[in-house]
């Protein structure tokens, strides 16, 4: 949970849009950590993740007069960086079209990398890099809110902001990735058991 | 309630949003399907996995490359265009007063052209009576035997041909008779 500050954000961004360069420094503290993990949570990768964080306090700091006072700051923040970290999985996508196109068609039947087998899955624990996984394996829209909701515990309304999209769609969305999410878990797990035997 | 409800219903249940009823109605079937108590059990144990995975810590460096960032941005200088889009005004105006401008300049350009149609110009309206611009024209005008000089002019030409089926007779149509103006002319001189 969020600790309590003397002033919230909106009074920071408010002072920041003023010009106090304090209250930016503070609304950097404030949300580098969460940003760093919802990005990172999105994208898979930690150095393509702080590169995204980076953009998304660059942004606040050139368009903070964009910022008007009628949504909540987390919420507005939030925002940035999902779309920076959208951007950056288009261009990733467009990166891996062009280099499959440059390779030859021989050289296009690759493996794809093994899993680690020697988790333990007895204990019904699943390890990070799968959880990991999974949540890569999800749709951008699913994996989004269910990232806001399980790992940054925003509330629905918050989600709904920050998508765009009515509270009965996101609600909607966090079941069916939730749902995808143990449909993977499950057979990783039994996988697992299944090559520990 | 069918396997596909209890699933749609699962994170309403969790997360306690829905009503008696249809807490009831999941609880009967949560005792009947093993398979649902399965997927029911499998997303309590993924929401768990994922509110305790371990924070992602950021680079001893962000900061520092984060200022330096913002030192170079700053040390820009304005780019003649986000001049005028400064501290979130447009030309210095509140952004609806500056689009109600703009709108209003707008309106007030399509409305003066409407009011004043577009003039033809001097330069087609000639002060010299039609019947007098002809006999000035015609002594040095065309004869039936000039020859095209350029090959469009004498692809224009067979057409003219091609189209018609008596070409003697249309040219003779087409193209005033002389023998009277000529006439007329040296009956002047």
């Amino acid at each position: 949970m969020p600790k309590k500050h003397q002033y919230s954000d909106e009074e920071l961004i408010r002072r920041f849009q003023e010009g106090d360069e304090y209250a930016y420094l503070e609304l950097v503290n404030r949300y580098r950590d969460r940003l760093m993990n919802f990005t990172y949570r999105f994208l898979g990768n930690e150095e393509d993740a702080e590169d995204i964080v980076q953009d998304t306090f660059v942004k606040l700091y050139t368009h903070k007069h964009f910022y008007r006072n009628i949504a909540k700051f987390s919420t507005w923040i939030y925002t940035i960086a999902a779309n920076l970290a959208k951007t950056e999985l288009r261009k990733r996508k467009r990166r891996k079209v062009s280099y499959l196109s440059q390779m030859g068609t021989d050289e296009k039947d690759f493996d794809l990398p093994t899993e680690d087998k020697t988790d333990d899955y007895s204990e019904g624990r699943f390890t990070e890099g799968h959880i990991q996984n999974a949540i890569q394996k999800l749709p951008l829209h699913f994996r989004t809110a269910v990232i806001l909701r399980d790992i940054q515990e925003l509330s629905y309304e918050e989600i709904s902001n920050i998508l765009n999209v009515p509270l009965g769609t996101v609600k909607s969305r966090i079941n069916r990735a939730r749902l995808q999410l143990q449909e993977e878990l499950r057979y990783v797990k039994e996988k697992g058991r299944t090559s520990i035997r | 309630m069918n396997c596909y409800e209890f699933q749609d219903y699962i994170s309403g249940y969790i997360e306690k949003e829905l009503s008696l009823s249809d807490v009831k109605k999941f609880d009967h079937h949560f005792r009947l399907c093993p398979a649902c108590k399965d997927a029911y059990k499998g997303v309590v144990s993924v929401i768990n996995a994922l509110r305790d995975l371990d924070r992602v810590a950021l680079s001893d460096s962000f900061n520092a490359i984060l200022q330096s960032r913002l030192k170079r941005i700053s040390s820009k200088p304005a780019r003649r265009i986000s001049r005028y889009f400064e501290d979130g005004r447009i030309l210095g105006f509140e952004p609806k007063y500056a689009v109600a401008s703009i709108v209003a300049v707008v309106l007030i350009i399509v409305l003066s052209v409407g009011l004043f149609p577009e003039r033809r110009g001097p330069s087609t309206v000639n002060p010299i009576p039609l019947s007098t611009q002809q006999q000035v024209r015609e002594p040095a005008g065309v004869s039936e035997m000039d020859i095209p000089s350029t090959p469009s002019s004498a692809y224009l030409a067979d057409d003219s041909k091609d189209d018609s089926t008596d070409s003697k007779s249309d040219v003779h149509k087409s193209t005033p008779s002389y023998k009277g103006k000529i006439k007329l002319v040296k009956d002047r001189q």
